[in-house]
C-alpha cells in the first residue's frame, strides 16, 4: 500500500474507549459492519463459530446479584505500537505505518494464519469461504452466503470485498482518515480534531468512543488518556495498544469467589 | 575404504606409513599382574607432596571464608550471590565429570577404560564441598514473597530440606558407585601389597572374583550409573529453580534447569580434562593417558559447547520475540542489565572461544588444545554462573507481596566480590584439589579391573597391508 | 548373543538386490492401495483449496488444526534418519550398518510429506511462492523475523542435505546395479552412479562425504524441529510461549521417529525376507536407544507441565487445567503418558521384549499414536483458551476434510519408500559387506569373543 507522504504529519491515531459510558446497543457492530463490508454474520455462519465482527461488544457481568450489573466492552483491533501479529508474518502483510496503524494489506496476504494465532485480543478474521456459491459443490458443504441479496448493492465503494483465504481485521476506517486528510491537504489546513470518525464512532449513541490524534496535544483523546480511569487491554502482555478504555474500578468491590 | 593405520607404538608414536593422525593406545604393563605392580607402587609412592601441602592451605582459606560470610549476616541477600555461584560452580564442575564415566560405561566407549576411575573419584570427592550449600539455607527467602513450586508450611515441602536430602542422596550415589567399582582393585590392590588391611580390606569387602560378583557387580554399576546421572540433572533442577528461577519474579523458563545441567556437564567434562592433564603430566601416568583419553572428550566438549549455546539461545529468542515487560526483567536480569560484562565474558569464554577452537580439528585432536579449551571452559563456567546468581540474589523482592515482574527501575546492581568471596572461591579451587589427592593415595586412580579386561579384548591384527586393532564386544 | 551369520559378497548381493532386479508379487498391490490413500487426499486439497478453508474445522480463534499437527508430526518422523545415520556414523556403531538406508529414506519421504502441510494449509495457497525471496525487481522480501520463513529455509536445507545424504550412500550401490542391469534401467544407474568404479581413491572420497556430511547435517537435524518449535513458541498463546519447546520438539521427533524406524524396519524384514539381515539385534540395539530417548523427553514434557503451572498465571495454568482434566484433552494426556512412557519403556527394559519383533513392532506404532496426540494435545488447547478475553472462544472438530488429509499423508509415506525400494536397495550392499569385511572373533580362554575391527 503505497503512503501517501503529504498525508502524514507525525500522527498517531489512537481511540479511547469509556466502558462506564457504553450502553451494548451494539450499534458500533452494525455501522462497522456495513462501512467495511464484512461478510454478514448468519446464523449458519456463527454456528460454524466463523463471524466477522471487526467491532464486538463484549458482556461482563459485574458485582455479585442482587447487585449485578451489566458491563460492555467494544473490542476492535487495538493497533498495537509492539503488535505480536506484525513480526509473525511471513510477507510483511501486515505492518505498522507512519500514523501508528496497524496495517493489513489483503493483496500481499497468503492466509498463513499465523497473525491470528498470535492476536490476544481475537481481532483478526479470516475469510473461510469462497464467495461464489453458485457451485452445487460449495452447497454440499455449506449454504452460507457471504453477502446475500440484496445486501451487495449496498456495498461501499471505498473499501475492497475480500476474497477468499486472507485475514481482515478494523482498520480504523482507514478510507476515512485517507479522504479527511485530503481533503485537508487540499484546502491547506490542518486536520480538526474530531473531523476523522470511524463508524464506530460516528454511530455511538452515548459517545462511548472517541477518536483523534494521541500527538495532538489539545485533542480529545489525548485528555482522555490522562484519566485515572483508563487502562490497556491486557496490559501485561506489553502490547502498548492505541485503544485506551476507561472504567472507573470500585476500590471497595471484593468478589464473592474466583475471579 | 581402508581401516585407519593404527600401532601399538609408543604413545607420541607417528604413522610410518604416511601423514594421517594414528590413534595412540595406551602403552601399558604387558601383563595384568605387572599392571597392577605398577599402578600399586604409585599408591605407596605418592608424588606432588608440595601441590597438596599448598592446596591443603587453600582449602583451610576457604573454610575460613565459609566462616567470615556467615558471620557477615544474612541482612543483604544480594551480598551472597557470588556465593552461590562458586556453589553452583562447584556443583557444575567437580560433581558433574562422574558424567563421562557414566555415559562411557553406559555406552560401552572402549576408551573409557583408564579415565573412568579420576571421574568417580573427581566427583566422589568434590560432594563434599557441596556442604557449601549449608550456609545458603538462610538465604533462600520466605515463600510469602516468591512464587515457589512447593507447599508452603508442610516441613517436608520445604524447598531448603529438600534440596539438602537430595545433595546428600547425590552424595551416597557418588560414593556408591566408586565403591562398586573400586571393590575388585581394593581387593587386587590389598593382595599386592600383603594381605587386606585398613582401608583397602574395608573397600575390598568379601570380594573374591567369583563369576557371580562380577556380574552383581555390573549389574550394579549400570543401575548406579543410571540412577546418578537422573540425580545429577535432579538436583540442577532444584539449585536453578530455587536459588535462581524463583528469586526473580516473572521468569517461567522451563529450559532454564535443562541449561544449568547441560552446562555444568559441560565444565565437568572440561574439569575433568584438566584433571587428566594433570595426571598425565605430573602424576606420572602418561603411559595410561594417551591422544584416545583427550580427543574422545573433547569430542564431546565440543558437542556441549554447542548445546550450551543451544539451550541458551533456545531460552533467550523466546523472551526476546515474546517481548513482554516479564520477560525483558528477566534478560536484564540474567545478563543484559547490571552484569552485561559478566555474561558477555561468560559467552566468549563458554561457548564463542572453545567452538572456534575445538572445531578445528588439529586442536581437537591433540591433547594440548582440549586441555587449553578446558581451561576457557572451566573458567567461563564459572562467569556464567556469576551473572546468574548474582542477579537473581540482587533482585529485590517484598515479603508477603508477590510480584510478577522485574520492575525496570529496581534491577539489582552490579556488586564485587568482597574478600571472604574470594577465599571461599580460592578455597573450592584448592578443595578440589587437595580431596583428589587425598583420595588418590588410598584409591588406585586407575581402574585396575577394566584396564586388564581392556588388555584381554584387545588385539591387533594384519588387514591387507595395515595393522589394525581388534576388540572384543562381550554382551 | 550377538547373531553372526557369515555372508559371501555373491549371498548379499543376490538378497539384497532382489526386490529391484525383480518385482515382488505385493509391489503392484502395495502401491494401489497407497495410490488410493493418497489419491483420497488430492480429492480432499482440491475441495478445500476450490472452496476455502470453511470445509475444515478451523474456527476462530482455532486457526490451526489438524494439518498444522500432522506437519509437525511428520517432521518429527523425519528426525530418525538422520539421528541413526549420521549419530552412529560418527559413533562407529556397528550395528547401524543394515538400518542406515532405509532410515534416511524415511527421512527424506516424511519431510517431502510434512512440508506440503503448512503449503496447502495457506488461505492462498498459490501464492506460496511469496515466501521465497524472488522478487528482485519491485524489492519485496519476505520478513525473515518470521518464523514462518525460518521454517521453509531449514526445512529445504535439511531436505537438500538429507537427500545429498542419501545419494552419497547410494553411490557404490549404484555402481553395483548398473553392473547387473540393461537397457534403460543401465542407462539411468549408469548415470546417477556418476562414474563410480569403486576403487580406493573413490571410496576414500567417499567415507570422507560421509563423516563431513554427518557433522554438517547434526545442526541442521536439531535446527529444523527447534524452528518447527519456535513457531509455536514465540507466540503468546499462553502454553505456547514456553523456552522449553525447542529441545522438547526435538527429542519428542527423535522418540517418534525412531520408532518410526522400528515400525519400517519390521516391515521390510518380513516384506523383503531380510531376517539375515535386519536381526534381533537390531531391535535390541533400538530399543536400548529409545529407553534413553524416551526418558529425556519425559524430562522435558515434565519440565513444561511443571513451569506452566508454576507460574501461578490464571492462563498457563487454563490451558494446562484444560489439558489435564477437561474431555477429550485429559483422555488423550493419559493416552500420552501411558503409551508414550510407561507400557514403551518398562517393556523396553527387558530384553526379551526389544528381541522380539512383534513385540517392538506393536511398541514403535503404540509410540507414535502417543506422539501424534501429543502434538495435537499441545498445540489445540493453546488456542481454545478462554483465560485471556473470556468472551469469544470455541472449540475445535475435525472435518472430513481433515481427517482425509491426515490419513491421506500416511499414503504418501509408503509410496515414496514403495517407490524408492523398486529402483534403489533399502539396505546399503557395500555397507553390508563392509561389516563383514570388519567382522572378527577373539578367542579369550575358552571362550570366542565377537570382535570388531577399530576404523
Amino acid at each position: 500500500m503505497a503512503e501517501p507522504t503529504t498525508a502524514v504529519k507525525e500522527r498517531k491515531w489512537g481511540m479511547v474507549v469509556d466502558i462506564d459510558r457504553c450502553s451494548g446497543c451494539q450499534a458500533c457492530v452494525v455501522a462497522c459492519q456495513s462501512e467495511n463490508n464484512q461478510i454478514i454474520s448468519t446464523e449458519d455462519i456463527v454456528q460454524q463459530k466463523r463471524p466477522h465482527v471487526w467491532m464486538r461488544v463484549e458482556r461482563y457481568w459485574e458485582g455479585d446479584f442482587p447487585n449485578q450489573k451489566a458491563k460492555f466492552m467494544p473490542v476492535m483491533c487495538q493497533h498495537c505500537e509492539n503488535a505480536p501479529c506484525e513480526p509473525v508474518c511471513p510477507v510483511y502483510a501486515t505492518y505498522h505505518n507512519a500514523e501508528g496503524l496497524n496495517v493489513q494489506v489483503y493483496n500481499r496476504c497468503v492466509g498463513t494464519r499465523y497473525c491470528a494465532n498470535n492476536c490476544p485480543y481475537h481481532a483478526r478474521f479470516f475469510n473461510q469461504w469462497e464467495r461464489n456459491t453458485d457451485s452445487p459443490w460449495r452447497e454440499a458443504f455449506s449454504s452460507a452466503q457471504m453477502i446475500a441479496e440484496p445486501m451487495n448493492d449496498y456495498l461501499n465503494p471505498d473499501v475492497t470485498v475480500r476474497t477468499k483465504g486472507i485475514m481482515e481485521k478494523c482498520t480504523f476506517c482507514i478510507q476515512r482518515i485517507r479522504r479527511v486528510t485530503r481533503t485537508a491537504k487540499d484546502q491547506d489546513r490542518d486536520v480538526k480534531d474530531g473531523e476523522v470518525q470511524p463508524a464506530c464512532v460516528q454511530s455511538c449513541p452515548t459517545s462511548a468512543l472517541i477518536f483523534g490524534d494521541m500527538r495532538d496535544p489539545s485533542s480529545k483523546v489525548t485528555a482522555k488518556l490522562k484519566d485515572a480511569r483508563a487502562f490497556h487491554l491486557l496490559e501485561d502482555l506489553g502490547t502498548k495498544p492505541s485503544v485506551t478504555y476507561l472504567k472507573k474500578i470500585d476500590p471497595n468491590y471484593k468478589p464473592a469467589k474466583g475471579h | 575404504m581402508t581401516a585407519h593405520t593404527t600401532h601399538a607404538g609408543h604413545a607420541e608414536g607417528h604413522d610410518h606409513h604416511g601423514s594421517r593422525h594414528v590413534n595412540p593406545r595406551p602403552v601399558l604393563p604387558a601383563t595384568p599382574q605387572a599392571l597392577t605392580t605398577d599402578l600399586v607402587d604409585r599408591i605407596t609412592h605418592p608424588k606432588l607432596g608440595g601441590l597438596f601441602v599448598v592446596s591443603g592451605l587453600l582449602f583451610l582459606v576457604g573454610i575460613v571464608g565459609v566462616f567470615m560470610k556467615v558471620s557477615g549476616g544474612y541482612a543483604d541477600r544480594s551480598t551472597w550471590g557470588f556465593y552461590a555461584a562458586v556453589f553452583a560452580w562447584v556443583l557444575s564442575t567437580g560433581c558433574s565429570a562422574p558424567i563421562l564415566s557414566v555415559a562411557t560405561r553406559l555406552t560401552k566407549g572402549y576408551w573409557r577404560k583408564p579415565l573412568v576411575r579420576i571421574a568417580e573419584l573427581f566427583g566422589a570427592t568434590t560432594i563434599l564441598l557441596v556442604l557449601l550449600y549449608l550456609p545458603l539455607i538462610p538465604v533462600i527467602p520466605p515463600p510469602t514473597s516468591h512464587m515457589s513450586f512447593w507447599v508452603n508450611g508442610s516441613w517436608v515441602g520445604e524447598p531448603q530440606v529438600v534440596l539438602l536430602f537430595s545433595v546428600l542422596g547425590l552424595a551416597l550415589c557418588g560414593i556408591g558407585y566408586i565403591f562398586t567399582s573400586v571393590r575388585a582393585d581394593a581387593a587386587a590392590v590389598g593382595d599386592q601389597t600383603g594381605g587386606r588391611k585398613g582401608l583397602a580390606a574395608m573397600l575390598a569387602s568379601q570380594w573374591g572374583g567369583t563369576p557371580h560378583q562380577w556380574k552383581v557387580m555390573r549389574q550394579g554399576l549400570s543401575y548406579l550409573a543410571s540412577f546418578y546421572l537422573m540425580f545429577v540433572i535432579f538436583v540442577h533442577f532444584l539449585v536453578s529453580v530455587e536459588l535462581a528461577i524463583t528469586l526473580v519474579p516473572g521468569w517461567r523458563d522451563p529450559i532454564f534447569p535443562a541449561f544449568h545441567a547441560v552446562s555444568g556437564v559441560q565444565a565437568g567434562l572440561a574439569s575433568l580434562i584438566l584433571m587428566l592433564y594433570a595426571m598425565r603430566r605430573w602424576g606420572g601416568y602418561k603411559d595410561y593417558l594417551v591422544l584416545d583419553q583427550f580427543w574422545n572428550p573433547a569430542k564431546l566438549l565440543m558437542s556441549f559447547t554447542m548445546l550450551w549455546f543451544y539451550m541458551w539461545w533456545s531460552a533467550f529468542i523466546i523472551f526476546w520475540y515474546g517481548r513482554t515487560p516479564a520477560e525483558q526483567g528477566v534478560l536484564l536480569v540474567t545478563g543484559f542489565g547490571p552484569y552485561l560484562y559478566v555474561f558477555v565474558t561468560g559467552f566468549i569464554l563458554n561457548f564463542a572461544l572453545p567452538l572456534l577452537m575445538l572445531i578445528w580439528n588439529p586442536i581437537r585432536v591433540s591433547i594440548p588444545g582440549p586441555v587449553v579449551a578446558a581451561v576457557i571452559i572451566v573458567i567461563g563456567n564459572f562467569f556464567d554462573r556469576w551473572r546468574i546468581y548474582g542477579g537473581s540474589f540482587g533482585t529485590h523482592l517484598v515479603d508477603g507481596q508477590i510480584q510478577h515482574a522485574v520492575p525496570v527501575d529496581q534491577l539489582p546492581i552490579f556488586r564485587m566480590p568482597d574478600v571472604p568471596d574470594l577465599m571461599v572461591l580460592a578455597g573450592a579451587l584448592g578443595g578440589m584439589i587437595f580431596l583428589f589427592m587425598l583420595a588418590a593415595r588410598m584409591v588406585p586412580v586407575m581402574s585396575l579391573w577394566e584396564l586388564t579386561e581392556g588388555q584381554l579384548l584387545t588385539r591387533t591384527k594384519m588387514l591387507g597391508k595395515n595393522q589394525v586393532v581388534i576388540i572384543g564386544k562381550p554382551e | 548373543m550377538q547373531e553372526r551369520k557369515v555372508l559371501t559378497e555373491l549371498q548379499i548381493n543376490d538378497r539384497l538386490l532382489w526386490p529391484v532386479l525383480e518385482t515382488a508379487s505385493w509391489w503392484w498391490p502395495a502401491v494401489t492401495v497407497a495410490a488410493l490413500v493418497l489419491g483420497c487426499g488430492v480429492t480432499a486439497v482440491t475441495i478445500m483449496v476450490t472452496l476455502g478453508e470453511g470445509t475444515t474445522g478451523l474456527n476462530r480463534p482455532i486457526f490451526w488444526g489438524f494439518m498444522i499437527v500432522n506437519f509437525v508430526f511428520w517432521v518429527g518422523i523425519s528426525h530418525a534418519g538422520v539421528m541413526i545415520s549420521s549419530i552412529l556414523r560418527l559413533c562407529q556403531a556397528e550395528w547401524r550398518r543394515p538400518v542406515t538406508r532405509a532410515a534416511e529414506v524415511l527421512t527424506v519421504c516424511s519431510l517431502a510429506t510434512a512440508a506440503l502441510f503448512p503449503l496447502i494449509h495457506m488461505g492462498r495457497v498459490w501464492r506460496f511462492y511469496w515466501v521465497f525471496p524472488y522478487d528482485f525487481d519491485r524489492m519485496l522480501w519476505p520478513d525473515v523475523r518470521s518464523p514462518l520463513i525460518w521454517d521453509p529455509s531449514a526445512i529445504f536445507t535439511y531436505l537438500t542435505g538429507a537427500t545429498m545424504f542419501v545419494f552419497m550412500a547410494l553411490l557404490p550401490d549404484l555402481g553395483i546395479l548398473r553392473d547387473r542391469t540393461t537397457g534403460w534401467r543401465r542407462t539411468f544407474y549408469a548415470f546417477a552412479s556418476l562414474g563410480w568404479r569403486g576403487n580406493p581413491r573413490q571410496f576414500k572420497l567417499q567415507f570422507i562425504l560421509g563423516i563431513l556430511l554427518s557433522g554438517l547435517i547434526l545442526p541442521v537435524f536439531v535446527s529444523v524441529h527447534s524452528i518447527v518449535s519456535w513457531d509455536f513458541a514465540v507466540s503468546l498463546v499462553p502454553a505456547w510461549h514456553a523456552t522449553v519447546f525447542a529441545p522438547y520438539f526435538v527429542i519428542g521427533a527423535v522418540h517418534s521417529g525412531v520408532s518410526g524406524v522400528v515400525t519400517m524396519m519390521v516391515v521390510l524384514r518380513a516384506a523383503f525376507k531380510w531376517q539375515d539381515y535386519i536381526t534381533p539385534d537390531h531391535f535390541d540395539a533400538l530399543g536400548r536407544l529409545l529407553v534413553a530417548v524416551a526418558t529425556a523427553w519425559l524430562y522435558f514434557f515434565m519440565l513444561d507441565l511443571l513451569f506452566a503451572i508454576y507460574g501461578g498465571e490464571t492462563r498457563e495454568v487454563g490451558v494446562m487445567e484444560q489439558r489435564i482434566f477437561q474431555w477429550p484433552w485429559g483422555f488423550f494426556f493419559f493416552l500420552i503418558i501411558v503409551l508414550g512412557y510407561i507400557i514403551p519403556v518398562s517393556a523396553w527394559m527387558f530384553r526379551s521384549v526389544r528381541r522380539n519383533i512383534m513385540w517392538m513392532f506393536a511398541i514403535s506404532i503404540m509410540v507414535n499414536v502417543s506422539m501424534w496426540l501429543e502434538r495435537l494435545w499441545l498445540i489445540i488447547p493453546g488456542l481454545q483458551n478462554k483465560e485471556r478475553l473470556t468472551f469469544d472462544w470455541a472449540v475445535f472438530q475435525p472435518s472430513l476434510i481433515e481427517i482425509m488429509l491426515v490419513f491421506s499423508s500416511f499414503g504418501l509415506v509408503c509410496l515414496g519408500l514403495l517407490m524408492f525400494s523398486k529402483f534403489f536397495p533399502l539396505i546399503p550392499v557395500w555397507e553390508e559387506k563392509e561389516g563383514q569385511l570388519f567382522r572378527e572373533e577373539i578367542k579369550i580362554g575358552n571362550r570366542i569373543v565377537p570382535a570388531i575391527v577399530r576404523e
